[in-house]
């Protein structure tokens, strides 16, 4: 039965391991702690696998996990947001940024940016709709919520970080989107 | 902004972030891959575990059952035991040695431990028996008087969880035979963080203030023990064996319920409760009740101004130490973050460290110093007069409905007094909001503060509805878990009843309902 349950998972670990980690690398911004909360999301499903009665696709079961996984990790990570619009970036860009920031273009980074100041329900929307490209549909069941909410989400989400990037831009920094 | 063609190219950046996210590493991947199929085989084994262990249980009863029809057939069912405990040996090959034995023996009545144990003392051997059983210890040893009276005063045999077990085998294999002298302490473990408490047991009767832990890290398995007190073997020994004149619990209950008090405690939603006092113990062989070390607590009046500061970054911080502490930090701080606070520290010249802590929404939580801080004080020349500028510091800062607080503790010693207030609302403590200040006794300076000062004031259920204290009294004598225990004084340990102590849920009766919190 063990090995079942070995085999098992490290099937679907294979099949699944870049969808979740790719998923959670656009929520965190930060490939570290993408792999440990991939790893964290597989962890809970070895937990419930012997329950798993095939009544959801276990693509939508991962991302309902790694959701739940995703938001936890959001409000551990809250007190730092705290500092986020003084200290710490006052300290980030006295010091200099690290090297791969400093490559990436401006415009992306100003999106990644204001993607990560979304709230984390709307980021969510907006990672599965709009980065993986899932329809309405799927991210609704993904999400478990009618698709309705899936459409109203998305509008707010693009407001919101229109509203944002028109705060950062400061005068049209941002190729096309400032135009 | 704000047109279709605008949202659409705004997704289209979206789209953009794909190609740049950085891939998995591989190698992480992999190991990522290979703890999981670890994990699922300790999924296996606990499943074994739980399957051996219910077979175990079962033939347990199953003897347990045996003993109660034939009483007197000792002998025929210690076989039984042993046959069945090959019989479940051979079940657990693969199990791990430490975590198979322990249950046996935890699930044994005492009429069938195995005789063949380590040639030790009398006492040791109702040290160790206690130990395994996990039981009372004022239960296993035959105290007379003791169980006298029908109170609920005692826990129910439990069985060891898997880490207990590691823990205890583990405090077997570091301290071999002297390991029987200590028993499981569930009031003081803490077995989510990893961190399983033994208290040592002399004449099977727990050691006050002698205690061991382990601690396993949950991320790498290891385990590591520490030893309270750091001591040399036969600590204790003098205590008296002689333990048939003590008095009767009721007695003691009824000595130790004049130690309620009224009180609110939780941190979030504070509900009134009757507690006992936690220092309160009474002599088992007088009846009466020992001093109490940290003195009389007293009520003291203050004049509040529930002032709230609100930390958000280090100028802000350095700002508050200036202007509104007097406190001359220097230098950039340099900024921790933990689970439960932030904090902003200056290290200065000659050793001087300087702190201010914060919650996560920059409440202020306090500030403390370390070195010599020249801040133009006096001299205090009593531990009232330090109390004094103690409360000033605190009155501007506790909510503005607090007009008295309860002097917790007082203590002066290496040119420093330390505090701690409880505020007190319409006369009732709220135990759970204790403030700590320190004074340094040669400058007058307030070295340390520190409590939450993030309320604006206490909005506390009503005592109208109350129970009396009568009735709480009442309900203490019926149901109060007393235990005998050593206090391990300056002297010889003297035998004392105490209300058994549980860091994770202080015994306390509901003051409104009349229920007992357990």
């Amino acid at each position: 039965m063990s090995d079942d349950l070995a085999k098992q998972i490290s099937e679907i670990y294979e099949a699944y391991y870049n969808d979740i980690y790719y998923f959670l690398v656009y929520f965190t911004d930060k490939q570290e702690d993408a792999e440990d909360l991939t790893q964290e999301v597989f962890s809970r499903l070895l937990k419930a696998l012997p329950q798993y009665d095939g009544r959801v696709a276990m693509r939508t079961w991962l991302f309902s996990i790694a959701k739940h996984v995703a938001i936890d990790h959001y409000r551990k990570m809250k007190w730092q947001r705290l500092f986020s619009d003084n200290w710490l970036i006052r300290i980030m860009t006295k010091e200099g940024l690290p090297e791969p920031e400093l490559e990436m273009k401006e415009e992306m980074r100003l999106i990644k940016e204001a993607l990560q100041k979304l709230k984390p329900q709307l980021r969510i929307v907006v990672i599965l709709r709009y980065i993986e490209e899932y329809s309405v549909k799927e991210t609704a069941e993904i999400l478990s919520i009618p698709e309705t909410k899936v459409r109203v989400d998305c509008h707010r989400a693009l407001q919101t970080l229109r509203k944002l990037l028109g705060q950062s831009i400061e005068g049209g920094i941002i190729n096309g989107i400032a135009r | 902004m704000g047109l279709p063609d605008e949202e659409d190219q705004l997704i289209s950046k979206l789209r953009q972030i794909k190609q740049e996210a950085k891939p998995p590493r591989p190698e992480w991947k992999q190991i990522g891959k290979e703890r999981l199929i670890r994990q699922a085989r300790t999924v296996r084994w606990k499943r074994r575990i739980t399957h051996v262990s219910a077979y175990v249980g079962t033939i347990g009863a199953a003897a347990l059952m045996g003993i109660w029809l034939s009483s007197g057939q000792v002998a025929e069912q210690a076989n039984l035991s042993e046959s069945q405990a090959s019989s479940a040996q051979e079940k657990s090959e693969f199990l791990p040695a430490a975590l198979y034995q322990e249950p046996e023996l935890g699930k044994l009545p005492p009429s069938v431990v195995p005789t063949e144990q380590p040639a030790v003392s009398k006492e040791a051997a109702a040290g160790a028996e206690s130990a395994r059983r996990n039981v009372p210890t004022d239960q296993a040893e035959p105290v007379a008087n003791v169980d006298s009276e029908p109170q609920t005063t005692t826990r129910a045999e439990r069985i060891m969880t898997p880490l207990e077990k590691r823990a205890q085998h583990f405090l077997q294999e570091k301290l071999g035979e002297e390991s029987n002298y200590y028993e499981i302490d569930p009031g003081h473990s803490r077995e989510t963080e990893g961190y399983i408490a033994f208290r040592k047991l002399v004449h099977g009767i727990p050691l006050q203030q002698h205690s061991a832990a382990v601690e396993v890290n949950p991320h790498t398995g290891k385990m590591s023990l520490l030893l309270y007190p750091i001591e040399e073997n036969g600590v204790g020994t003098t205590a008296s064996s002689e333990q048939s004149s003590v008095i009767d619990k009721t007695k003691a209950a009824q000595e130790l319920a004049s130690g309620l008090r009224l009180v609110y405690a939780g941190k979030d939603r504070p509900v009134l409760q009757y507690m006992s006092d936690p220092q309160l113990v009474i002599d088992a062989k007088t009846g009466k009740r020992l001093a109490n070390s940290q003195g009389e607590k007293r009520v003291a009046p203050i004049k509040t101004e529930g002032k709230r500061l609100i930390i958000t970054d280090a100028d802000k911080a350095e700002d508050v130490m200036k202007r509104e502490f007097g406190i001359p930090v220097s230098g950039k701080a340099f900024m921790t973050i933990d689970e439960k606070a932030i904090s902003f520290i200056w290290q200065m010249s000659d050793k001087r460290e300087a702190r201010l802590k914060t919650a996560d929404d920059g409440s202020f939580v306090g500030y403390s110093l370390d070195g010599s801080f020249e801040l133009g004080g006096k001299p205090l020349s009593s531990l009232q007069q330090a109390q004094d500028a103690a409360l000033v510091r605190l009155a501007k800062y506790l909510p503005s409905d607090v007009e008295e607080v309860l002097v917790e503790k007082a203590l002066q010693e290496r040119g420093q007094a330390t505090f701690t207030f409880v505020p007190l609302y319409q006369g009732v403590p709220v135990v759970d909001y204790p403030y700590f200040v320190a004074v340094d006794m040669d400058s007058g300076t307030v070295t340390a503060i520190q409590g939450d000062f993030s309320r604006g004031s206490f909005a506390l259920p009503s005592q109208d509805n109350a129970i009396s204290l009568d009735e709480a009294k009442e309900q203490f004598v019926k149901k109060a878990p007393l235990e005998l225990v050593y206090l391990n004084s300056q002297s010889d340990p003297v035998l004392v009843y105490q209300v058994r102590l549980d860091s994770r849920k202080p015994w306390a009766i509901d003051a409104l309902t009349g229920k007992t919190t357990e």
